[in-house]
Formats: C-alpha cells, sequence, structure tokens
C-alpha cells in the first residue's frame, strides 16, 4: 500500500504526466497505476522493458516499433462481450481491435508465449469477421454470411437501378418538355409567368405558390416509380431481418472467443505500458532497479529538480547514498537538502514498486507492502486539532495500519510543539523505528539529540552553507534587493553533500540563514545574546 | 454559382444566420454536384431539430446518398435508413442518440444527419477521418450560430445561407455589408509596424471605448467575437489571429425583388461572392 501522501510527497505524478502509452488499454492501465508488491512480478514487468528497450535500441530495427505503435493508437475500447446481440458498430469495434492485435501478435508472437503464456489468437473469429472484405479495420455484412443476404441485395440493386432509369427518363423530359432541370434539386422556384405553361403539365409537376411573383414546383414521380420504391422498402426488411441473423450468428461467435479477448485486452495495456516505460527510460536515462537487502542510490535524479535547476541556471547535484542498516537520520541546516535527499529516494522507490526504471546509475532497494510518510508538506486537517494534534494523530494511524515490510518517511516530526519535548518525542520514534521488526525508515529532523538510545545509529549529516564561497559572496548579498536574488546566492552557497557521522555534531546555522536572508537585525542580534548566554 | 471546384478535397461547413434558413436543402444540392468532383463525406454537427424546410414549408428532405458517399451519423440513423453500409469509424464519443459512426454507402439510400455534439469533438473526427481518406470533399451541415466550429478545424471553409424578406432585407444587407467587410481584414502578422492591442474574447462597444486613441489596430481571435459595427471601428484597422471568408453567401429570396437586391448588393460595394438560391430560377 503506497500512502497518497509519500506520493504527493515523491512527486512521482511529474513522470507519470511524461509517461504515455498508445492503446486505451495502456492508458486505462496507465491510470490503475499497479504496484508491485512481489518481486518476480515485478521481475517480470522489468524484463518486459528491457525487451522494448532493446527493440529501441536495435539499429536493425527487427521489431517494427513505428508499425507497432501505429496498430496501438488505432484500437479503441471494445464492448464488454455478453451474451446479448450485438450491434454494427460494436462488431466494428472488435473487428479493428482483433485486425491490430493480430499485426503486433504476428510482430511479438514469441513475447506474448514467454511472457503471457498466450499461444492461442482467436484466429476463427478474425476470419469470420473478415469473411467477403479481408483484413481491413472497417466493417460490413458481406452476402458471405448469409447467402439470403446476396439474393436479397441484388433484388434491390436491380430494382435500385431501374428507379435510377426512371427518374433519369423523368429529368430528360422535364428538361425537354418544361425546360426545368431537377437532376441536383428536389424542387424549384421559378417566377409565375411560368404558371400558364406548366399548367399545362400537371402530370409532370406539382405547383404550389411560394410568394406573391413565384411558384414552387415539384417533381410527381409516375406510379411506376412509387411500386417500385415501396418494393424496395419490402426488401429492405427482408435483408434487415437475415442481417439480424448474421449479427447474432457473429455475436455467438464473439462470445465464445470472450476470454481470449479479455486476456488480450490486458496483454495489449501490458505490452503498451512496457513500451511506453522503455520510452521514458531511454527519453531520461533510467536504468533497471536491483532488488536486495538494502538502499543503494549511485547518481539519483528527482527529474522535476533538475529540470527546474536546468531551467533556472543552478546545477543539479546527484544523489549518492548507501544504506545497509535498517534506517537513517537526517539532520543539517536549513536549505541543506534534507528534503530533497528523501524525496529523491521516495521517487526512486515508488518508480521501482510502479515497475518503472529509475533516474539513476544504480538504485538497490527492497520490495516493501507499505510506504507511508508523515510530514508538514503534505498534512491532513482535522477540524479541532492543531497542527501538532493533526501530526500524532496521523503518526499513530499510519504507525497501526500498513504490512511488513514497511518504510516510513518522516519529515521535521514535532516541529510545531515546543523544542524539549519535541527531542524528547523524535527520540522516542527513532528509537521505536529501529525497534520495530520490518520497519525501515528514513527520518529528517532537527529535534533528536545525544540521548537517543538507537546503537549504531546511522547519521546522514547535510554539509550545509560553504563558509568560504559565503565570505567571498557576501558584498553581492549585501547588494541584493530581491528575495529571489538572495535565494539565487544562498543555494550557491549551499554543498549538497551527505556527510555519514557516527554522532550529531552541532548544527547551528539558522540565525545565520535568517541574517543572509535579510532578517530584522535588531531582533537577530538578541536571538544571538540569548544563544551566548 | 458557387465555384464547386473551390470546394472540391476541402471541409466546408454550410452555416445559417438564423434557424430553418434553408442550410439543409443547400446541402442536398451541393452533395448532388460535388460527386463529380471525387468521393464526398456528409455530416452534421448536433442534432439539427429544424424539422420543416425553409424554402418548401414541408417536412425536410432527407439526405440521399449514393453508392460511394461517406456518411457521419448516428448508428441508429444508419440502421434506420434503407442502405447497405460499411462502416469505418466509430467515434470514441457517444452521444445522447447513441455512437457516431462513419460508414461509407455501398448502394443509393435516404438517410438523417445527426452529428457531434461539441465542435471539438466534431474538429477530432473530421480531422482524424481527413488523415486517413486524403482527399475526400467534406460537407458539414451546420446548426445555427456555429460558426465557431469553423475556426475549430484549420484550413476549413464555409458557404453562408440567409434567407432574405420585407420583414429583414434591411437586416440582412446589413449583415452582409459587415461580412464583406470581415473578409477584408487581413490575419494579423507578428511583423506589423503598427501599434495594436489584441483583444481576448468579445470586442463590444464598452471595450472597444476603452482601447486608447493612439492605438492604430485591433487584433481579436475570429468575426464572431466582433460585436461592434464597422464605422464604430473605424479609423482603427481590424485584423484576426484566424480570418474566416466564406466561399459564398447563399440568399433565399421571398416576396422581394431580386433584381433590387442585386443593385443593392452593388451599390454596398459588397465584394463577396454572394449567390441567389440554385433553387431559384430568375428566368426560364
Amino acid at each position: 500500500m503506497i500512502d497518497k501522501a509519500l506520493w504527493e510527497f515523491s512527486r512521482i505524478d511529474d513522470l507519470y504526466e511524461r509517461f504515455h502509452p498508445y492503446s486505451p488499454y495502456g492508458k486505462r492501465l496507465k491510470k490503475r497505476c499497479p504496484v508491485y508488491y512481489e518481486v518476480k512480478e515485478l521481475d517480470h514487468e522489468h524484463r518486459l522493458m528491457e525487451l522494448f528497450l532493446s527493440y529501441l535500441t536495435d539499429p536493425v530495427k527487427t521489431v517494427k516499433l513505428d508499425q507497432l505503435k501505429a496498430r496501438l493508437t488505432r484500437i479503441m475500447l471494445i464492448p464488454t462481450v455478453t451474451e446479448q446481440i450485438l450491434d454494427l458498430a460494436e462488431i466494428f469495434l472488435i473487428k479493428r481491435f482483433v485486425v491490430n492485435s493480430w499485426g503486433i501478435y504476428g510482430e511479438l508472437k514469441d513475447s506474448f508465449a514467454t511472457f503471457f503464456d498466450f499461444n492461442t489468437f482467436p484466429y476463427e473469429l478474425m476470419e469470420l469477421l473478415a469473411l467477403g472484405q479481408g483484413q481491413t479495420e472497417s466493417f460490413t455484412l458481406t452476402g458471405d454470411y448469409d447467402g439470403r443476404l446476396t439474393g436479397v441485395r441484388a433484388e434491390i440493386d436491380a430494382l435500385l437501378n431501374e428507379e435510377q432509369t426512371l427518374v433519369r427518363d423523368y429529368y430528360a423530359v422535364c428538361e425537354k418538355t418544361l425546360d426545368l432541370d431537377f437532376s441536383s434539386r428536389d424542387f424549384l422556384i421559378v417566377p409565375d409567368a411560368l404558371y400558364g405553361r406548366l399548367s399545362q403539365h400537371m402530370h409532370l409537376v406539382n405547383i404550389e405558390i411560394y410568394d406573391e411573383s413565384h411558384l414552387l414546383v415539384r417533381p410527381v414521380w409516375s406510379q411506376k416509380l412509387i411500386v417500385l420504391r415501396r418494393k424496395i422498402y419490402e426488401l429492405r426488411a427482408e435483408e434487415s431481418s437475415f442481417e439480424k441473423d448474421v449479427l447474432r450468428r457473429i455475436s455467438e461467435q464473439i462470445a465464445t472467443a470472450g476470454g481470449e479477448l479479455q486476456r488480450l485486452c490486458e496483454i495489449l495495456g501490458r505490452l503498451d505500458c512496457a513500451l511506453a516505460k522503455a520510452e521514458l527510460a531511454v527519453k531520461y536515462g533510467m536504468t533497471r532497479p536491483k532488488i536486495a537487502d538494502e538502499l543503494t542510490v549511485r547518481q539519483g535524479r528527482l527529474l522535476s529538480l533538475e529540470q527546474e535547476c536546468g531551467e533556472n541556471g543552478r546545477e543539479y547535484t546527484p544523489l549518492n547514498v548507501s544504506l545497509s542498516d535498517k534506517g537513517a537520520l537526517l539532520y543539517g541546516s536549513n536549505m541543506g537538502g534534507k528534503t530533497v535527499v528523501m524525496r529523491t529516494i521516495a521517487f526512486l522507490q515508488l518508480l521501482t514498486q510502479c515497475g518503472f526504471f529509475v533516474p539513476a546509475g544504480g538504485f538497490v532497494t527492497r520490495i516493501y507492502r507499505s510506504l507511508q510518510f508523515v510530514g508538514a508538506n503534505e498534512r491532513r486537517s482535522f477540524k479541532g486539532l492543531s497542527s501538532f494534534g493533526c501530526e500524532v494523530w496521523e503518526m499513530q494511524e499510519k504507525w497501526a495500519q500498513g504490512e511488513f515490510p514497511r518504510f516510513f518517511v518522516i519529515d521535521e516530526f514535532a516541529a510545531t510543539t515546543n523544542a524539549r519535548e519535541a527531542t524528547a518525542l523524535s527520540n522516542a520514534l527513532l528509537y521505536e523505528l529501529h525497534r520495530e521488526p520490518g520497519t525501515y525508515y528514513l527520518m529528517a529532523t532537527h529535534y533528536v539529540d545525544k540521548r537517543h538510545e538507537v546503537k549504531d545509529l546511522k547519521i546522514w549529516h547535510m554539509q550545509g552553507i560553504d563558509h568560504h564561497k559565503l565570505q567571498s559572496l557576501r558584498d553581492a548579498f549585501d547588494a541584493a534587493s530581491t528575495l529571489t536574488e538572495k535565494v539565487r546566492l544562498l543555494t550557491s552557497c549551499m554543498v549538497y553533500r551527505i556527510n555519514e557521522e557516527s554522532s550529531l555534531v552541532k548544527d547551528e546555522e539558522a540565525l545565520m540563514i535568517a541574517q543572509l536572508l535579510g532578517f530584522n537585525p535588531n531582533i537577530l542580534a538578541r536571538a544571538k545574546s540569548y544563544l551566548e548566554n | 454559382m458557387i465555384d464547386l471546384s473551390s470546394l472540391q478535397g476541402q471541409t466546408t461547413f454550410i452555416t445559417g444566420s438564423g434557424k430553418n434558413v434553408g442550410k439543409t436543402t443547400l446541402l442536398c444540392h451541393l452533395l448532388k454536384k460535388m460527386r463529380s468532383f471525387g468521393p464526398v463525406l456528409v455530416g452534421s454537427i448536433g442534432v439539427d431539430g429544424e424539422k420543416q424546410d425553409a424554402i418548401t414549408g414541408q417536412l425536410k428532405p432527407a439526405i440521399e446518398l449514393a453508392s460511394g458517399d461517406w456518411v457521419m451519423t448516428t448508428l441508429g440513423a444508419v440502421q434506420q435508413s434503407a442502405g447497405f453500409f460499411e462502416v469505418c469509424a466509430v467515434l470514441p464519443h457517444v452521444t445522447a442518440m447513441g455512437p457516431i459512426v462513419v460508414a461509407r454507402a455501398l448502394r443509393a439510400t435516404k438517410i438523417e444527419l445527426i452529428g457531434p455534439e461539441t465542435n471539438r469533438q466534431l474538429a477530432d473526427a473530421v480531422s482524424c477521418f481527413k488523415r486517413e481518406q486524403g482527399a475526400v470533399t467534406v460537407l458539414i451541415d451546420g446548426a445555427v450560430n456555429r460558426l465557431t466550429q469553423v475556426a475549430e478545424i484549420p484550413g476549413c471553409g464555409y458557404i453562408e445561407v440567409v434567407q432574405i424578406g420585407p420583414q429583414n432585407y434591411r437586416k440582412v444587407l446589413n449583415y452582409l455589408v459587415g461580412l464583406d467587410y470581415f473578409a477584408g481584414c487581413a490575419q494579423w502578422r507578428e511583423n506589423s509596424p503598427l501599434k495594436v492591442q489584441r483583444i481576448t474574447g468579445a470586442l463590444t462597444l464598452q471595450r472597444l471605448q476603452l482601447i486608447p486613441d493612439d492605438v492604430e489596430a485591433i487584433i481579436v481571435d475570429d468575426f464572431t467575437k466582433v460585436f461592434v459595427v464597422p464605422r464604430q471601428i473605424h479609423p482603427k484597422k481590424l485584423f484576426f489571429m484566424r480570418p474566416l471568408t466564406p466561399h459564398a453567401i447563399v440568399v433565399n429570396p421571398r416576396s422581394i425583388d431580386v433584381a433590387k437586391l442585386r443593385q443593392d448588393i452593388a451599390a454596398e460595394n459588397i465584394k463577396l461572392a454572394i449567390e441567389i438560391s440554385p433553387y431559384w430560377l430568375e428566368a426560364v
């Protein structure tokens, strides 16, 4: 189970927005966001992606991916197969699905068998849907389905030909006799001066008054033509009943192949998503994560931040960490990058469990049954509860639920209550996180102190401000007039590096950061005197 | 006469300034004429809802398809017709009247046109059809005040149908003058040296009055967003992001002197192609 708060915290949606399957089944699967909790299932998904990666990077282009994508794009959602008689539109959709699936199956036959144990394409149905019309996507109830259709249609066509001849003859007579051309018009509006002439041919035209000076003239069709048209309608009713018989037979055949069609829909969705994921992997230099009992990130990138840095001309520092223990405590100065470290790891972890490759040179991790986040950024509110109240309620709720192994990402726990009790709570939470079997964690805080009781605690200290660089930029800080400029200078002085420490070191840069951001000097001076005394 | 060759392979909407002005009647005529130029698709936007023909006052003529014609309408309309069809596409949006299909008639039949419910859906359907079928002439029976749909599909044109009688004579003439003026307004080009103001949405009298005097030109999306008359815009120039110039304007006259109408059109110096209805025989 992935906690919604962790989903939002990780900014994984940013990648989902760049993930574009081609078919409606791929899109539907994308919407469902399947999460993998079993190594075997994940391995299956990864191998499928690797297969498409090999096609994408194959210089010989053994598999014609452009055609494959075109076929996936052309597929539309097919109706749910039931016992009911399908209509023409529904059968068309199924034929279009079957024809394109057949093309994809032909291209990836081995993969269908290897990955999905699918060896029996519904050939019989395809042949039935192509009767008399070939494997085009369009669908017609041809006479090949039922000889009676051929017969009745031949009769209708003969009558239509006869009708056309009669109509053409009529037009010719009107043109010759009345100088009126009805060939592209059902009626004509003529000057009323023509009444005298037209009224002598009332067997040919019907005359009505249009306005004060014009007449509306319509053809009068012969008795023979009317009888002929009635006959066409009678034959059409007969044809319609034959068509219904054919639709029933085709629907029965589709119902018989319903299971295979359903399976094809699922497989196409999986293949489509694997292809789209492989394309993402190529585009963003993503690699296959490895599953083992550790957490190692080599050159891990949070794509949204990397892009943001690129747009703002700032250097982006990829993440490199390794953790064989149950968890780590992150601490360091404000703006030092604690949250970004946790967010990057959460992003890579969620991508892994959602079956994607990851934007990293290497990523080794575990598979967790439950992934949780507790932190101020994504906190829910509850009427009547303070921020702190909400936080402890949320922590308790998440602690009590979820399956093992589980992974907690905790950002600044108890930051909204007094420092003394917050430290006590943070120490205790850290102890419990570490003690609880099957629980893994990343915890960022300012409040854990040396009284914590975790033996061999893994401490990740964010290096923070480069004081030499800061000194060299003092004049620039003084000259900076806008917050944007100040932030840019401050971030340029930050060293986004994790130092692994064996114990907590003194870490007080908050007042300096406040000063650099132009905070009230009187308040700052007084705060410093409090610290010194 | 409408220059039919200019419609070949194009998408053309038959639009009208009001309800029941004779759009479907003109569509029937054009469909028969355009076949000689190659395959034709006929379609509509939404449900017409006008049961009676503007000119004859009788029940509307159904669209007469010949074998080989393409039609975009509901599956229900296809099934109720006496035709035999090849279903070539099913649109993804299901309307209140059922799914809309694109089908090719395999024999002559009459059929009712019911189109997609929104401009966007129609635009998508026509674009998709044109992509797959190429140089097919597309004729769309447009509902009233649907000129904005023309703007939705790049490269499509329209034929405007107006009905004119003694009661609306001056109003229609002014409308034609307006259309002519808009047809003379160019598409906005970025490199113009003029001092311009871009108006997003409607250009109303109130918004026009707020435009500074030194602004030389106003840019509007298309003329359907203009709610002022040319003399109110003068001396500023008007540009459009998407100019919409009709192929032709077809006038259905009733109880008026057509010769005088022609004189008045000439007196107003209207340059647009204005045609009297093809159903109208002035002299035999």
